[in-house]
């Protein structure tokens, strides 16, 4: 269970994006606060086009502190950061969090980063990787950020 | 500030609607700003960027940015960069603004032992005058020579006339106040001349040295007459 320091937060968060829901965004699932599953949907004139994916956010007791643990669940989309084992290469999941950030403006970076894809390519170390993160969350991982045109 | 607003804009409505419904209904221009604003997440514009609750002990950033001071202090702890949650600005601890309301500024609910006193209000200190008596006397003085010489030739003249004349406070504050303020408040009264001297030289540091230039040209013009 969420911290009860921040739940008031996560509470609040989800009455508001339910309320709400940016273009493209529909919470799944989030009977659990600690856990979220959220539906986004490709925008329109993209490469994904229509496309569904769910991307599951788990909270840890220090969240907003510390950023959730954000993942695609199911066929994660192709694309030169999301690894086929549904890890997103994205930096404000990481080490540019801040507590600012929300479930919202973390789904609509997402979006945004699957919209600016010119390719329908995973990265390039796409096996390794998977390979090696077996059993890991995205959070163990030490990510580099190198490519912000995508 | 709703409840204000509402109540002086709707004196014959019934006491009992919700403020949710005054708002909606509020046909006063800066509230239909606020709320149009805030539809979106339906908050209000006072609370805490990190726990998205009313701000408890708050504290605002350089960059303007509200945060309750546990929120704030946690977060600094926790991340090393230093930066502003929202803006990515820099900040430090040191340079935290506590906000103080009316009222007083309530516990912190969550009663975190761990969570030191928020940092204290750092009022600047005024110099040795303060803003009042600079404007007493410089006004003061204002009323009575204010259509002073325009002109340093005129101001000396003015003061020379002073001088053999003994009259009451006259001219020359127009275009330099800080001489001739101080030179005439020595003639009329000697008492006050001390505490009007050092008033000057604080308040009218900048004006000093134009005004012993044209102090030394007075003297010029009344040594010139004194001895043709």
């Amino acid at each position: 269970m969420a911290s009860g320091r921040y739940a008031k937060r996560l509470q609040k968060e989800l009455q508001e994006i339910q309320k709400s829901p940016p273009h493209g965004i529909m919470i799944e699932e989030a009977n659990n606060l600690d856990r979220w599953v959220v539906q986004i949907t490709g925008t329109e004139n993209t490469l994904y086009n229509g496309e569904k994916f769910r991307l599951q956010f788990r909270f840890n007791s220090e969240y907003p502190l510390e950023s959730p643990e954000v993942m695609f669940i199911g066929v994660a989309p192709i694309h030169p950061h999301i690894y086929s084992n549904g890890h997103i290469c994205l930096s404000i999941l990481y080490d540019a969090w801040s507590p600012a950030l929300t479930v919202s403006s973390v789904c609509v970076s997402i979006l945004s980063m699957l919209s600016s894809c010119t390719e329908k390519v995973p990265p390039v170390d796409n096996q390794y990787y998977v390979s090696r993160s077996i059993g890991k969350t995205p959070k163990d991982t030490r990510w580099m950020f190198h490519d912000d045109t995508v | 500030m709703n409840d204000n607003n509402t109540t002086t804009s709707f004196q014959d409505d019934l006491p009992s609607v919700t403020e949710d419904n005054n708002n909606s209904d509020n046909n006063d221009d800066k509230d239909k700003k606020a709320t149009s604003s805030n539809t979106a997440t339906q908050s209000s514009s006072f609370e805490c960027n990190i726990c998205f609750d009313e701000v408890s002990e708050p504290v605002v950033t350089q960059c303007g940015h509200l945060f309750c001071w546990s929120c704030i202090f946690q977060w600094l702890q926790h991340n090393p960069s230093q930066q502003c949650p929202v803006c990515k600005a820099p900040i430090t601890e040191e340079k935290l603004i506590p906000i103080y309301g009316r009222g007083g500024s309530t516990s912190d609910p969550r009663k975190n032992r761990s969570i030191p006193q928020r940092p204290p209000g750092r009022p600047e200190q005024r110099s040795q005058s303060t803003q009042s008596t600079y404007n007493d006397f410089f006004f003061g003085n204002g009323v009575h020579g204010g259509a002073g010489g325009g002109t340093g030739f005129n101001t000396g003249i003015n003061m020379q006339h002073n001088f053999f004349g003994g009259g009451g406070v006259s001219f020359g504050f127009g275009l330099f106040p800080g001489l001739f303020g101080l030179h005439f408040y020595g003639n009329q009264t000697p008492t006050g001349q001390n505490n009007n001297q050092n008033r000057m030289t604080t308040d009218l540091d900048s004006s000093i040295f134009l005004s012993r230039v044209v102090f030394g040209i007075g003297l010029l013009i009344l040594f010139f007459v004194l001895f043709n």
